[in-house]
């Protein structure tokens, strides 16, 4: 049955990242090499096919894949520079799907993207990065709600001096990219309220990552505070989003030249499937505060299968929540 | 033996079939690189990794006819009008419709063809190139999970014996369930079916679902068939001893 939405209180539309597990065959992006010419049409293609599985499921919310437009930035690769403007009308087109089926497209660059680093060369990288991210998504003709996520970067063995570096960075990018960026809390440093000192100067809104919060909450923010703080940080107009993964509890085999290896779980890595009993809780407490709306990347290793399982357990375990989860 | 054989990197790699029943589309891919297929028409997955050819029967007595003989690297995709992709043809009734436009690289011959020994329509296919390098036949292509074989899947596990490709007169149907005064063709629809022969024979009914329902309605789907086979006298093939649910 369609999802029939609450008419009043908070609404949460669910998403996932990248990679689709529930068809076999489609793929995020045209990941071949680049003496095979990969090109960002072949990447539209794909992402076209899975437009038209997230219709079928009814999912809203879709991260593409980072490498969608492959060696666009690539100093030593100029023949890839141009996709953008060679691929002008494929943007416009599947910008135009994502619009008439109501797809909040957001992307979420690597962790080399670091404004904040120390080499001023890596962080100007970094800044052509997220330039030609937000292109992208200019290209497509999406709205202020298609944001690039990312991360403060590393530390440096000097916190404040990497915060300040990254604010400073984000204060120069150009107003069409610094209007994209938006800021996670990380799970080793960079915590709340780091990251709200960054917002606070640059007006970034804050990603709240609730298992890096719980992995690194140095000034003990309960979860639902946190929640309230990072809605806060976002415009009006504009649908914040949050992260939502549960941590990794199951040992694990590895296997490497034939011999086994077993690896204990590490609380910041993923789980496969969401805790649905922890989720279950985060949402009733944001309905029952009456939060503003909000989307969940959902950050789980079964990717859309994750997604399509935890709807079925809301709908069971928290039946009164399901008209507010898309 | 090309790269394309042994590099596993490359196996994993996919593949879109696509039916050619003319010359013309497969001398056009081969010298000038590129095939059109009408957004309109275009199957659920177009994105791949490399494009192949089924050349239906039009292909006459070629040996080429009726198999997968070659292949190519798709380069790029291009959205483009009839009229801005056949300028020669501007004048045509559908000039203002959006084609994908696929340029690929050049054809490479398969070591094996892959052949259709059935008489199953076909329509687009999606694949990887590990299948379509050690297919022996076209109907090995398909990847699990793919509507027909989910269908098939849950009429077998209904009690049920359906019977793959066979023609309704000239008229090929996916599935076929045998009933008491003739035969239930059912035919698995979408948009870009590209049919060869029109029209059913007699003694057979023949039921259309899309393919997209399959997935979204799989106990309607069965609901609907069951519907079919009581109007039709029910079916002949139920395995005994156990009432049909569907």
């Amino acid at each position: 049955m369609s999802y029939q939405p609450v008419p009043n209180g908070t609404r949460v539309r669910l998403g996932f990242p990248v990679k689709v597990l529930g068809a076999p065959g489609l793929r995020s992006h045209d990941s071949r090499r680049w003496q095979n010419r990969p090109h960002l049409s072949v990447s539209l293609a794909y992402l076209r096919d899975i437009f038209l599985y997230l219709e079928r499921r009814e999912i809203r919310f879709y991260r593409m894949a980072g490498q969608l437009a492959p060696y666009l930035t690539h100093p030593e690769l100029p023949a890839f520079h141009s996709q953008l403007d060679e691929c002008s009308t494929e943007l416009a087109a599947i910008g135009d799907l994502a619009r008439q089926q109501g797809v909040r497209l957001t992307l979420h660059p690597g962790f080399y993207v670091q404004l904040s680093h120390p080499d001023p060369a890596l962080a100007a990288r970094s800044s052509q990065e997220l330039a030609a991210a937000a292109s992208l998504l200019d290209g497509m003709g999406l709205d202020a709600a298609s944001v690039v996520v990312v991360h403060v970067g590393g530390g440096h063995a000097d916190v404040p001096a990497a915060l300040d570096r990254f604010a400073r960075a984000a204060n120069l990018l150009p107003e069409e990219v610094r209007r994209r960026v938006v800021l996670e809390n990380g799970d080793r440093q960079f915590g709340l309220r780091d990251v709200l000192w960054v917002h606070r100067r640059t007006g970034i809104p804050v990603v709240l990552d609730t298992l890096h919060h719980r992995c690194h909450n140095p000034d003990g923010i309960p979860q639902l505070d946190a929640l309230k703080i990072a809605l806060a940080t976002w415009p009006e107009d504009i649908c914040p989003k949050i992260h939502v993964s549960s941590p990794r509890t199951a040992v694990r085999t590895l296997y490497r030249d034939g011999e086994a290896r077993v690896q204990m779980p590490l609380p910041h890595q993923h789980s496969d499937f969401l805790h649905p009993f922890e989720v279950v809780d985060l949402l009733q407490a944001a309905v029952s505060a009456q939060l503003r709306s909000f989307d969940i990347m959902l950050e789980a290793k079964a990717k859309d299968v994750a997604l399509l399982r935890l709807r079925e357990q809301i709908n069971r375990y928290a039946p009164n929540l399901a008209r507010h989860v898309q | 033996m090309a790269k394309e054989y042994t590099d596993p990197y490359n196996l994993k790699r996919t593949v879109l079939v696509a039916v050619v029943n003319n010359r013309a589309d497969l001398r056009r891919a081969a010298s000038e690189g590129w095939y059109r297929i009408p957004q309109r028409r275009a199957p659920r997955r177009v994105g791949a990794d490399y494009l192949a050819f089924y050349q239906t029967g039009a292909f006459g007595n070629e040996t080429e006819a009726r198999t997968i003989s070659y292949y190519a690297a798709i380069r790029r995709y291009q959205l483009l009008s009839r009229a801005e992709l056949l300028p020669d043809e501007a004048e045509h009734a559908r000039a203002e419709e959006y084609y994908f436009r696929i340029e690929i690289g050049p054809l490479m011959r398969l070591a094996r063809p892959v052949p259709s020994t059935t008489f199953r329509r076909l329509t687009f296919i999606h694949t990887t190139l590990a299948r379509l390098l050690d297919a022996k036949d076209v109907t090995e292509l398909k990847l699990e999970g793919e509507p027909f074989q989910t269908l098939w899947s849950a009429l077998r596990a209904n009690r049920l014996r359906p019977l793959p490709n066979r023609l309704a007169g000239a008229w090929p149907v996916d599935i076929a369930l045998r009933v008491r005064n003739g035969y239930l063709g059912i035919q698995l629809d979408e948009a870009s079916d590209i049919r060869e022969a029109p029209g059913p024979a007699e003694r057979w009914t023949v039921l259309r679902i899309p393919e997209s329902r399959i997935e979204a309605d799989l106990a309607g789907c069965l609901r609907e068939v069951g519907a079919a086979l009581v109007d039709l006298g029910g079916s002949l093939d139920a395995k005994p001893g156990r009432e049909i649910v569907i």
